[in-house]
């Protein structure tokens, strides 16, 4: 296999920080103040219009994921097979922020009543999850750990994926919550290398670019 | 990053494991070999208010091991863990591990969880917490030049390393990647799985008619797996990794999609990259066999799909319990070391077959002829699922 500099297309990208949510670099909704992160969360479900009522069942971590990821999913991406679909996350703080809320329900002392629904979204990866129902996503994913988000190392992991020939499409990015409520999303959709393909080429360099650049 | 022109071999060089069945490699397949597992009754309020199965590792003895290291009390049992799997292999392998050549994956669920606990306030530290602190601690403990990654992907995390560390030696940016996988008990697991109605009110019993959930487990294990080529020892073979794959059901967040739909498609992507052309040259396949009544019957289901069900199956489970985040990596390693011991595992717990579970079960151990391949799968929360095969390298 073959090692080049640039590796596949950036499709779109969408940046979720400081109550504002950006698409492809322009802002497409922010909370006129600096508010919490659940009204974002609930704003943003309305006014990008997911149409998802799941959303709602699911966790913190999550809802920002798939927050995230809605207008990164088109055409482009329906057209191909879901096993051809993928999904490579990071972030720093894993399921910290549920693990916490989950850990209120076992405390022995003040009532000990452990919750089901709150315990299975205690997995970071379970975001990949929710994602690939939500959009039939049935090919690759890996979820990592790291104190900040890793570009060179993700890149790395796309270039494992879209060098099979399984893997077509990918959502690349970093989703973190803490438990502070300090949030930030980042997320891009990728396709492999194709000679018909417009848009940014996938290098560490153009990532780091987005990502830093907001 | 190299540029390479043939996508390099990539072996399993050195390995270390320590469950409550054994310390070693060697010790525990002698266990495994026995058939006599290790899940007992615990009763443990710190733990779970009512008694429950599950299986641990005796802290004594993990004191001992770590003593030659100098590891000494101030690590949590998880780092402790961790570290004396570094240590192992650090010791017997001539791999630099501490090269830019080598990375570092360590594969964990919940890693030191328990430091998360606001009702220990003593022992509560969240940035110790954090999974990338370990990353760091271990980092600075090996002198490594690259931060170890850590894959957290809920039950296939460790076999999901294996699979993405093969591809990174294979795509040239390492020329050696050591897995680490560690999980230890803990109320937080304990109890979870308690509120799901997930585990057994007995030792768990996979793939048999009369199972009735997991039963929890701690372990660790180690596999350090590169580009160069084993040298040769004496009539024992040389392993590789021949495919690897995940995939995802996009079916449900917390139960297998009942087709066994994502299984079916790592399964299928491993088997085509190993170039597996008659899948009768599976020696055996190691089961996630996890012993709840759905997780066995979509494997079961799944490997009647592929045609595979004449091949004997085993699951690990019943001898050491589920150990989550280590479970793919420390039964690949036994999977491993069956291969090149030609050994067939029983599956401790499993007595009496299912009609939804229409597979060749083994519940004795058995040698097989010049076994070549063997097949591990797992799957987890979130719908995700993770397939390797290992083959018998001819030289």
């Amino acid at each position: 296999m073959k090692i080049t500099e640039s590796f596949g297309t950036i499709l779109a990208y969408k940046v979720i920080k400081n109550g504002k949510i950006w698409h492809n670099g322009t802002l497409s909704f922010g909370l006129t103040e600096s508010e919490s992160l659940e009204r974002l969360l609930i704003e943003g479900y309305y006014h990008l219009e997911l149409n998802y009522p799941r959303y709602f069942k699911m966790d913190t971590l999550c809802k920002l994921g798939l927050l995230a990821a809605s207008g990164l999913i088109g055409e482009e991406y329906q057209s191909y097979d879901p096993t051809e679909r993928c999904i490579l996350i990071a972030n720093r703080s894993a399921s910290n922020y549920t693990d916490s809320k989950y850990y209120a329900t076992i405390q022995n002392k003040n009532g000990y009543f452990p919750s089901p629904s709150l315990f299975v979204y205690t997995l970071p990866s379970i975001l990949i999850g929710e994602l690939s129902i939500r959009y039939d996503v049935r090919g690759e994913g890996a979820f990592f750990v790291s104190d900040s988000f890793d570009i060179p190392f993700m890149y790395d992991c796309w270039t494992c994926f879209g060098l099979r020939k399984s893997s077509m499409i990918c959502l690349l990015g970093w989703i973190d919550v803490n438990l502070e409520n300090q949030y930030e999303a980042f997320l891009v959709l990728l396709k492999v290398p194709h000679r018909d393909v417009h848009g940014l080429d996938c290098s560490v360099g153009n990532l780091q670019e987005l990502y830093y650049g907001l | 990053m190299m540029v390479s022109k043939k996508i390099p071999k990539v072996y399993v060089s050195d390995m270390a494991l320590i469950t409550p069945l054994g310390f070693s490699v060697r010790q525990n397949m002698e266990m495994l070999k026995s058939g006599v597992g290790t899940i007992q009754r615990y009763q443990n309020i710190d733990l779970l208010p009512e008694p429950f199965y599950a299986s641990g590792i005796s802290e004594l003895w993990l004191e001992r091991l770590c003593q030659p290291f100098g590891l000494s009390g101030d690590f949590t049992k998880f780092e402790k863990m961790v570290l004396l799997m570094f240590e192992t292999i650090r010791s017997s392998t001539q791999i630099p591990l501490a090269s830019k050549s080598t990375l570092v994956l360590l594969a964990t669920a919940k890693g030191n969880i328990s430091l998360l606990d606001p009702e220990n306030k003593d022992t509560m530290d969240v940035e110790r917490a954090s999974l990338w602190h370990t990353a760091g601690m271990l980092q600075e403990y090996g002198e490594l030049s690259n931060r170890p990654s850590i894959v957290c992907n809920a039950c296939i995390s460790g076999l999901l390393a294996i699979v993405m560390g093969k591809r990174l030696i294979e795509i040239g940016r390492y020329e050696n990647v050591l897995v680490i996988g560690a999980e230890v008990l803990s109320k937080f697991v304990l109890s979870g799985f308690m509120a799901l109605q997930a585990m057994s009110p007995l030792p768990c019993k996979p793939f048999d008619i009369d199972r009735q959930g997991l039963s929890p487990g701690e372990a660790a294990g180690a596999m350090l797996i590169t580009r160069r080529e084993p040298p040769l020892s004496t009539g024992a073979k040389t392993i590789c990794i021949s495919g690897g794959a995940s995939s995802h059901d996009a079916h449900h967040i917390s139960a297998p999609s009942r087709t066994g739909e994502g299984l079916v498609n790592a399964i299928k992507q491993a088997i085509l990259e190993a170039g597996l052309n008659d899948i009768n040259l599976l020696g055996f396949i190691s089961a996630h066999g996890t012993g709840t009544v759905f997780n066995d019957a979509m494997e079961a289901f799944a490997l009647k799909r592929l045609n595979l069900i004449e091949i004997p199956v085993h699951s690990l489970k019943g001898f050491w319990g589920h150990t989550f985040g280590a479970a793919g990596l420390i039964e690949a390693i036994v999977s491993v070391e069956a291969l090149a011991m030609d050994l067939i595992l029983p599956t401790c717990g499993f007595e009496q077959a299912s009609h939804d579970v229409d597979l060749r079960i083994s519940k004795s151990v058995g040698y097989g002829k010049s076994l070549l391949n063997c097949l591990k799968i797992a799957s987890g929360f979130g719908g995700c699922n993770a397939a390797v095969i290992f083959s018998c390298h001819k030289t």
